[in-house]
């Protein structure tokens, strides 16, 4: 038998421990030598541990003063005592106790969505940066042009684009001083912004995070705010046209405030939630994406926290293909389809931040770089 | 126990050193691999596992005797006579003995778990190494597992400075 020091651990070996330490792990494992680091940086390793992630709900909210840990260095701004905003991550075990990604000042930076790992944020009115908390990595995308110091940039969809590799933002510059309004995509690696021939329709839910399925964007379009509410609109992501497609057949709300409905995605369909008949939560899902068949799947009943309690659920996602989760009131709830009962309510943050909590959604751990690697 | 012996199938597992074991088909179809071999019907007479020495293979099998679940015809039967919470302490132990081998056999039971796809017995053998990894320095990991560091002196610092806080 070899002497200890003479046993290595083998390529194949070595993966698989690898696919199985954390991500801070993963960045110190590739100092070890180059080979280590040739294993921990490869397309394949990086995708296979991905997809070992399990996936958690990634949640958005306001902290109260004090509830941030003193020693806490992922702290953007931690001089500062003010209110803050966290993003956290609940991961989907017995105890679904949150676990934060990142403290921000809401005063210098804005959160606006995720995809998969990855995080984007408004830095000012003008720039947008991707963070990825796994590897604490912070991207740029290139800013689109504006020509007056007005001008706000609004991300509409934050997506991975498969033929490039990259990470792209559709969003939306309006420059009202200099007559100028326009749609952009920003994409990781790219020096410059490319402006979109194709228009949006109208009315596109702003509100709403889009849902990227089947190599396209799709959004809801706002009841009162288009001369089309009758339909969704999808964005093909190679194609780079706008398309309407059919919504799902939500009876007209009463009240728009506490019945707008929100795209999500569920096992693989697309599937909308909407308040009917409260406190009662209703989905459909398109069955047939080229036929735009969409069918009704369930109907469950939201609890009530408070008195006042509004009515605003909505389905974010689904766990373990059974596990629908919904957030309300500052609150997630976890039903279970097939058992037909609401499972496990989790508290996130401290207030019951209404206007924010549209954010959540399934998050994914993630070591990809925020630029491919030229190889 | 006389149903379970009626209905039992065998199946002859060959390791490339020309062993031959004979294991119940519940007890192969821990691996998935082996499963999926038996699903697609690849396995008609005898399958041989290649990579992996009689020695490793007999471990393997052994782990498998004592994880298949006791289910089946005769499942009720078991649980009666004892308690689940019961069992799983005992196949804790079982597998806290089970992975007291030196780290050869160890990355040897690694790799064949990974081939065969046997989850429990991965994480089971992969556990110890994983911890040196999360836990220790960057000279430990290289000491623990043999590892050469082959990065000149600047090479390595610009790695830790691109990742300084994983190093804090």
């Amino acid at each position: 038998m070899l002497p200890p020091e003479e046993i290595t651990l083998n390529d194949d070996v070595l993966t698989e421990i690898l696919l199985r330490v954390p991500p801070k792990s993963i960045l110190r494992a590739r100092a070890v030598s180059k080979h280590w680091r040739h294993i921990a940086t490869r397309p394949c390793f990086l995708t296979a541990y991905a997809l070992r992630r399990q996936p958690e709900i990634v949640a958005f909210f306001r902290l109260d003063q004090g509830d941030e840990p003193a020693d806490d260095k992922s702290s953007t701004n931690s001089k500062y005592n003010k209110i803050k905003k966290a993003v956290c991550a609940i991961p989907f075990d017995d105890d679904l106790e949150g676990r934060p990604l990142l403290y921000y000042d809401p005063t210098t930076m804005l959160f606006r969505g995720f995809c998969y790992g990855l995080l984007l944020f408004n830095r000012g009115c003008d720039s947008l940066l991707i963070w990825n908390p796994a590897t604490r990595q912070v991207g740029p995308l290139p800013s689109p042009p504006m020509a007056s110091s007005r001008a706000s940039v609004q991300p509409f969809c934050f997506y991975y684009h498969r033929p490039s590799g990259r990470y792209r933002v559709l969003c939306h510059v309006d420059d009202i001083p200099a007559d100028d309004t326009a749609n952009y995509i920003l994409s990781t690696g790219a020096a410059e912004p490319r402006r979109l021939g194709d228009t949006m329709p109208d009315g596109v839910l702003r509100e709403s995070s889009a849902v990227t399925l089947h190599g396209s964007l799709h959004w809801l379009i706002h009841p009162a705010k288009s001369c089309n509410p009758d339909k969704m609109v999808a964005f093909d992501t190679v194609s780079e046209k706008f398309r309407t497609m059919a919504p799902p057949p939500v009876p007209a709300a009463d009240s728009l405030i506490y019945k707008t409905p929100h795209l999500f995605e569920m096992n693989g369909a697309l599937a909308v939630s909407a308040m009917r008949d409260a406190p009662h939560m209703e989905v459909w899902t398109l069955e047939d994406y080229n036929q735009e068949r969409w069918a009704w799947r369930l109907r469950i009943g939201i609890p009530q926290y408070r008195i006042c309690s509004p009515f605003t659920a909505s389905a974010i996602g689904v766990l373990e293909v059974n596990m629908l989760v919904v957030q309300h009131d500052g609150r997630v709830m976890l039903h279970d389809m097939a058992g037909k009962r609401n499972h496990r309510t989790v508290k996130v943050g401290t207030t019951g931040d209404i206007s924010t909590v549209w954010r959540h959604g399934i998050y994914m751990e993630s070591l990809v770089p925020l630029t491919p690697s030229p190889s | 126990m006389a149903t379970r012996e009626a209905g039992k199938k065998m199946i002859m597992l060959k390791s490339p050193d020309g062993m031959e074991f004979e294991v119940e088909e519940a007890v192969a179809m821990e691996s998935q691999t082996i499963r999926k071999m038996i699903e697609d019907d690849c396995a008609d007479t005898a399958i041989l596992i290649p990579n992996i020495n009689s020695k490793i293979l007999s471990r393997v099998i052994e782990y498998c005797n004592k994880h298949v679940p006791t289910t089946g015809a005769t499942g009720a039967a078991a649980s009666d006579t004892v308690a689940p919470a019961a069992l799983a302490e005992d196949l804790k132990i079982w597998d806290a003995e089970f992975i007291k081998v030196n780290r050869a056999t160890r990355f040897d039971l690694i790799q064949a778990a990974s081939y065969l796809n046997i989850k429990g017995l991965l994480d089971l053998t992969s556990q110890t190494t994983i911890d040196t990894i999360s836990d220790n320095s960057l000279e430990e990991i290289r000491s623990f597992l043999s590892t050469k560091n082959d990065y000149l002196p600047e090479e390595e610092q610009t790695i830790r400075r691109e990742n300084q806080w994983a190093f804090q």
